[in-house]
């Protein structure tokens, strides 16, 4: 494992390098459009707006972690790669985990290229006037939130049979983690722990500045919105065992995974199957909520994309039954929730 | 020595092999043969460990290579379709591999000048039988003992089958070869022994030599050119008339020439040597 690693890192550090540089680039274009809004000193009256600019750098390496997905994860679901990585003499739990570990290897690499590409732009701008706290709470945290969603969407990339499917798996599946914390909050159903787990993201980046610049400042202004910070760590804390617990038993199946079925349909049961319906069902309940006469059009464009999703899911328009019923149920059952509520309502 | 225990594997429905079980001894060139779609390459994916089988076991060296975390490094597989990726030069595939495998870098040189290739060509801007040939080299440099070779002549042009064939010769007795191919004249030149897949059973396996002279074929002169009657027994597989000319295959220890025609009816019989393609083919249940 540890040669393979050091093959890895010898033929993709190029590849590392390029990714690094992009992402600063894009870094680097955000903090330059918000130059007039950064913190330049404690006791003035410029601030970091919020979001802040900074949170550019954790969007973005996030971004970079699922692409690193894709790169590092593509070949395991490449018809044409498969015989040549599941021949050789290194088993597919080692296979797996080192993608894996040089994947995290990458993030940390490029994204600390990209930080401080930012960084240094910040120090030029602010003629040295930084907090190191800051900084570097907020380039771990950065960090941490991408290695989370690499290991997130690792597990969700894999369960597809083709490149094409893993990637909209990684999509769909952001989609529905953010309608559904939509419908949550919007009921008012565990507000605190039903957000995305970027939502933790943001209190991160609170913690982070108020732990570091005095108190009475102006950036008391970015207190967020929840203040029990317990919550904030039992949903950081679910999310992550979340994705802990996704990849581990995707290393424990790429044991026995029937190698044949890679380049087939997806069917697998945590992929269209689970998050169309989901989408569909707190989708259309959120809109029906926030919309207005809005809702009809909204509500026909979720319907038309869970039949979209399935075609592409099926490769054909030839649907079977069980696509459309996975369509057509949950779309009816938000109604059945919405004409329960409303009864209940007045 | 490969042992293949009783494997079953299914594709959804199809059940392409069915409890195959066979002994492959060391040193030996096996060719694994029969039509498209009967399961060669299955079997040589499932004895790489790319495959997973329904049941039985693959134990190479009496060591199992479909239940293990620790996959042997005296197995290379070639694919019928080799993979390569984008800029990706020669010299960059074998090192992909050196990782896993003892590489001899020197007799990878060599094999390349042998075919000549540069280490530095590209891979996705070379042809499909130069790419193999690139495989080769890396197969027979690898260090490993058993070199699983799927199609491997297709796309090589008859200098380069040459070239394979002498390497083949030249390491025979430190590796085994276990090939598949739909040429049967390449096979029958180089394999000791072979199985014929056909309907997920080995329908026909054993020493070529062996199992060819099972089989007959005659030419037969008749004494008129009126289509004679034949009377179809078991161990009669062809049987062509042209003119005065008749052709038959049979297996002898089933049926007599003249037990199939009257003697009335030829004037002599002549015995002609029976390619191992005809083999194939009337083995099949078609035409030689």
């Amino acid at each position: 494992m540890r040669r393979y690693l050091i093959y890895l890192l010898k033929t993709k550090w190029l590849q590392t390098l390029i990714l690094g540089l992009i992402v600063g680039l894009f870094f680097m274009i955000y903090l330059i459009s918000f130059s007039g809004e950064f913190y330049v000193d404690y006791g003035t009256q410029e601030m970091i707006e919020y979001p802040s600019a900074l949170i550019a750098y954790a969007v973005l390496v996030i971004m970079l972690g699922i692409v690193i997905v894709f790169l590092r994860f593509a070949s395991l679901r490449n018809p044409k790669e498969v015989d040549l990585y599941y021949a050789i003499p290194f088993s597919r739990k080692k296979l797996l985990l080192t993608h894996y570990i040089f994947g995290l290897a990458q993030i940390l690499m490029a994204g600390s290229i990209a930080f401080f590409m930012g960084f240094l732009y910040f120090v030029m701008y602010t003629h040295g006037s930084y907090r190191e706290g800051y900084v570097i709470l907020y380039y771990v945290s950065g960090l941490l939130y991408s290695g989370f969603a690499f290991t997130l969407f690792s597990a969700v990339f894999l369960r597809a049979k083709t490149v094409v499917d893993g990637i909209v798996f990684v999509i769909l599946l952001n989609v529905m983690l953010f309608v559904c914390s939509l419908f949550f909050m919007q009921f008012e159903i565990m507000p605190d722990f039903a957000v995305i787990p970027y939502y933790g993201m943001h209190v991160l980046t609170v913690v982070t500045l108020n732990a570091s610049i005095p108190a009475g400042t102006v950036l008391d202004l970015l207190q967020p919105s929840i203040s029990e910070w317990w919550s904030f760590g039992i949903n950081m804390g679910l999310y992550y065992a979340l994705a802990g617990l996704a990849f581990f038993l995707t290393y424990r199946h790429i044991h026995i995974e029937k190698t044949e079925s890679i380049g087939d349909i997806s069917t697998d049961a945590v992929g269209y199957r689970l998050m169309i319906p989901c989408i569909i069902l707190f989708g259309t309940i959120y809109f029906y909520q926030d919309t207005g006469n809005l809702f009809y059009v909204l509500a026909l464009f979720l319907l038309m994309s869970g039949f979209i999703g399935y075609f592409i899911m099926r490769r054909s328009f030839k649907l079977h039954w069980i696509d459309v019923i996975l369509v057509l149920l949950p779309f009816f059952t938000s109604i059945l929730f919405i004409m329960i509520v409303e009864h209940f309502s007045s | 020595m490969i042992n293949i225990q009783k494997i079953n594997k299914s594709f959804d429905e199809h059940h392409v092999l069915k409890d195959i079980s066979l002994s492959i001894k060391e040193g030996s060139v096996f060719g694994i043969i029969g039509v498209n779609g009967s399961g060669k390459s299955t079997l040589l994916r499932l004895m790489s460990g790319v495959l997973l089988p329904d049941s039985g076991d693959i134990l190479v060296d009496d060591q199992s290579v479909c239940h293990t975390n620790n996959k042997p490094t005296h197995i290379f597989y070639l694919s019928d379709q080799p993979a390569y990726t984008f800029q990706m030069t020669l010299h960059e595939l074998m090192s992909f591999y050196q990782v896993f495998y003892p590489m001899d870098v020197t007799l990878f040189g060599e094999i390349l000048k042998r075919f000549n290739l540069d280490k530095d060509m590209v891979l996705s801007k070379i042809s499909k039988g130069l790419r193999r040939q690139c495989y080769i080299a890396i197969a027979f440099a690898s260090g490993a003992k058993y070199l699983l070779l799927d199609e491997v002549f297709d796309g090589l042009d008859p200098v380069a089958r040459l070239t394979f064939k002498q390497l083949m010769v030249e390491q025979l007795g430190e590796k085994t070869f276990i090939l598949t191919s739909h040429s049967l004249r390449e096979l029958e030149d180089i394999c000791d022994a072979f199985g014929m897949i056909d309907e997920g059973y080995f329908k026909r396996y054993g020493e070529i030599d062996a199992e060819i002279q099972k089989l007959k074929k005659f030419q037969v002169i008749l004494k008129d050119t009126h289509t004679i009657d034949i009377v179809n027994r078991q161990g009669l597989y062809l049987h062509e008339q042209d003119g005065r000319i008749l052709t038959l295959i049979i297996e002898p220890e089933k049926t007599k020439i003249h037990e199939i025609i009257r003697p009335d009816d030829y004037h002599v019989v002549d015995e002609l040597p029976l390619s191992f393609e005809e083999y194939f083919l009337v083995s099949q249940g078609g035409h030689a």
